[in-house]
């Protein structure tokens, strides 16, 4: 009992830290019907990310003008797409017949009407993005230095941590995170132990990992390679190099993502100017 | 005449023999022989008949005022009078200890960006309904899980982790003056800064003799009237006042934190009377933090100090004409950030604790070239 209480624990705690999403929120494996549940998500992330922002009454009218104006722009283009859908379909199944017939000769007419829609729906859609790229530079200029970094460095989330920056506030010894617990629980445990409880909080985040599959297979590795490491290291740690260290150490292991092109634009676009972050700003 | 039992006979021979044991006990080893390597007799106290002692160092809790009879530990949980003599039982035990930025403190005006060695001993002089480290300043250091170390160790320490200061902080600095003034001598001779964060309960006496080596100190103002401190903290708003005039007279850089605590202190009258006082006796230069109140310990049913309220005392101390007020807790708010008193350049960026962009000269305006008023440190 003992030994399965040493094993759940800081199995449980290294799911939490890890904040692990459920199936119904991953975007890569959601089920049919899911949409309402991704939009509801979508939201309260963006109203994470606004409620931290202390943004004034003048930029908040700001982002909501060009909130609807990105919200045109997406209407348009779901419009400008049903018109050409069913024309998209048609080729799709002339295609499909004549492949079916013929084996891999598409006849040139064909091949050409699908990639002149398919070349016309690509130009829309980059007009539109271009239209957006506008309107996040647009909102960018709105937003303080001070805001642009909290924005940058936000994490989306749904239950939603304490402060952006620096959680521990003005005069507050700092509280262990839930790693730097699992660290300490680390430190205590027995020599004879250790090995088995260290294998058995690596095999329970390699398995929670494994399902955030937007995090790349060997950045997965890496992090419960690091995630061992820190273990190790925790206990090796004198009393006050381990209260000095445990931040750092309980941080090692998260997984570097890498960053696709401009974090601050991609999110400005996502919780700032998205239908979802339009919602919000309109509710306050 | 009645038989007693064999069973009443051992209870109360058992209860005789350890009635007797105590006081004996007590002579032959007066404390424990652990406890025993941790005591220090205090600095600050005077000797009375009859094995009384009267501590010195704070005027203390209203009813026991420091005096303290043989065996009595003070509320301050770490003062204890053995045999007529004052002792300290929180000398090298520290609490508490982690790296912050020195503008944690809050301490604006002195080293932006710089790392601080944070310390602290369990225990304190007041009582906050507000604590938030309750868990380490509101029970002496045997209910703390403590490491030892030696003033030259934490010296050593600050200096291997490469911070550029060390902080006196968490709970109250004033309990463990001792090993702070220790500390403060050898760091300062390392080429370390010094900060205290405290809550100014501190005796005239002993403040100057600290005032030379801190180089800045934090003052956490709780409320605005002795009753609010008798009832909410069991201390005094007086002490605190005299503090920071102290502070002020002996040269010392004075930074200030308020909470204002729904319900409890928050009105924007009283914070304008205090900003009023704070500019006539302290000066307009002193920077005034408002902090978030977060609820903790005993005001856990009470919500957060709501943003707009925070932005009205922030006005309401800039109307009473301070040139530095900060709102604290509130990362990304534009009153984290530094702004020139003369022609309102920013100067320091801040995301809460950190630094994000500086344009100081120095201690200048880089734009119309004013003294910012502080203990500039590169």
């Amino acid at each position: 009992m003992k030994t399965i209480k040493i094993m759940l624990i800081p199995a449980l705690v290294v799911m939490i830290s890890l904040g692990i999403p459920t199936m119904i929120y991953a975007k890569h494996g959601g089920f049919p019907g899911a949409e309402p549940v991704y939009q509801m998500v979508e939201e309260i992330k963006s109203m994470n990310l606004i409620n931290s922002l202390y943004l004034t009454t003048d930029q908040k009218s700001e982002l909501i003008s060009i909130g609807k104006e990105a919200k045109h722009i997406s209407d348009e283009q779901v419009k400008n797409f049903d018109v050409r859908r069913d024309k998209f379909l048609e080729i799709l199944r002339e295609i499909k017949s004549e492949i079916k017939k013929n084996g891999p000769n598409v006849s040139r007419d064909l091949a050409i009407r699908f990639h002149r829609l398919q070349d016309e729906m690509m130009t829309i859609t980059k007009e539109n993005q271009d239209r957006i790229k506008i309107l996040v530079n647009r909102a960018k200029n709105v937003l303080t230095d001070n805001q642009k970094v909290l924005v940058e460095e936000y994490h989306p989330c749904v239950i939603p941590v304490k402060d952006l920056r620096n959680p521990e506030r003005v005069g507050q010894a700092n509280s262990s995170g839930f790693v730097s617990r699992l660290l300490e629980r680390a430190r205590k445990i027995p020599e004879n132990q250790y090995p088995r409880f260290k294998q058995t909080v690596l095999d329970r985040a390699r398995k929670k990992i494994s399902i955030k599959l937007y995090i790349p297979e060997e950045e997965r590795e890496k992090s419960i390679e690091n995630l061992g490491r820190a273990l190790d290291e925790a206990r090796r740690l004198s009393p006050v190099d381990f209260e000095l260290r445990k931040d750092e150490l309980a941080g090692s292991f998260m997984p570097h993502m890498k960053k696709n092109g401009n974090e601050l634009d991609r999110k400005i676009e996502k919780f700032l100017i998205s239908p979802g972050a339009l919602k919000v700003l309109q509710g306050y | 005449m009645e038989k007693i039992t064999r069973r009443q006979f051992l209870k109360y021979g058992l209860a005789v023999i350890g009635g007797l044991a105590l006081p004996v006990g007590g002579i032959l080893f007066p404390m424990g022989a652990d406890a025993r390597s941790y005591l220090r007799e205090a600095d600050f106290y005077e000797k009375l008949p009859n094995n009384m002692v009267h501590c010195t160092l704070c005027p203390c809790d209203p009813g026991i005022k420091g005096y303290l009879r043989d065996g009595q530990t003070c509320v301050c949980k770490v003062r204890t009078n053995y045999g007529g003599k004052l002792y300290i039982n929180n000398y090298g035990r520290i609490a508490a200890i982690h790296r912050d930025a020195v503008e944690k403190n809050p301490v604006y005006h002195l080293a932006p960006g710089a790392q601080a060695l944070a310390i602290a001993t369990a225990g304190c002089n007041l009582s906050c309904d507000c604590c938030q480290n309750w868990e380490i300043s509101q029970v002496g250091p045997e209910r703390t899980r403590n490491i030892n170390m030696s003033p030259q160790q934490v010296v050593q320490k600050a200096l291997e982790y490469g911070c550029d200061a060390i902080s006196y902080s968490y709970t109250e600095p004033v309990i463990f003056y001792e090993y702070m003034v220790d500390i403060a001598k050898l760091a300062r001779q390392a080429g370390l800064l010094n900060c205290m964060l405290s809550g100014g309960y501190i005796n005239t006496a002993p403040l100057k003799k600290l005032v030379p080596l801190i180089d800045a100190f934090s003052i956490s103002v709780k409320g605005f009237s002795e009753d609010f401190y008798l009832k909410h903290c069991n201390g005094s708003y007086r002490t605190v006042l005299n503090t920071l005039r102290t502070i002020r007279k002996e040269g010392g850089w004075l930074e200030i934190s308020v909470l204002p605590v729904p319900g409890l202190s928050d009105s924007l009258h009283d914070i304008r009377n205090f900003c009023n006082w704070v500019k006539t006796y302290l000066g307009a230069y002193t920077p005034v933090h408002f902090l978030r109140f977060v609820p903790k310990y005993r005001l856990r049913n009470l919500p957060r100090t709501p943003v707009s309220f925070l932005e009205k005392a922030y006005n309401v101390a800039k109307e009473a004409g301070l040139d530095f007020v900060y709102l604290e807790n509130l990362p990304g708010h534009p009153a984290n950030n530094t702004y020139c008193p003369s022609c309102g350049k920013t100067l320091i960026k801040r995301v809460g604790f950190e630094i994000i962009d500086k344009q100081m000269k120095y201690n200048r305006c880089p734009s119309c070239g004013a003294v910012i008023p502080g203990r500039w440190r590169s």
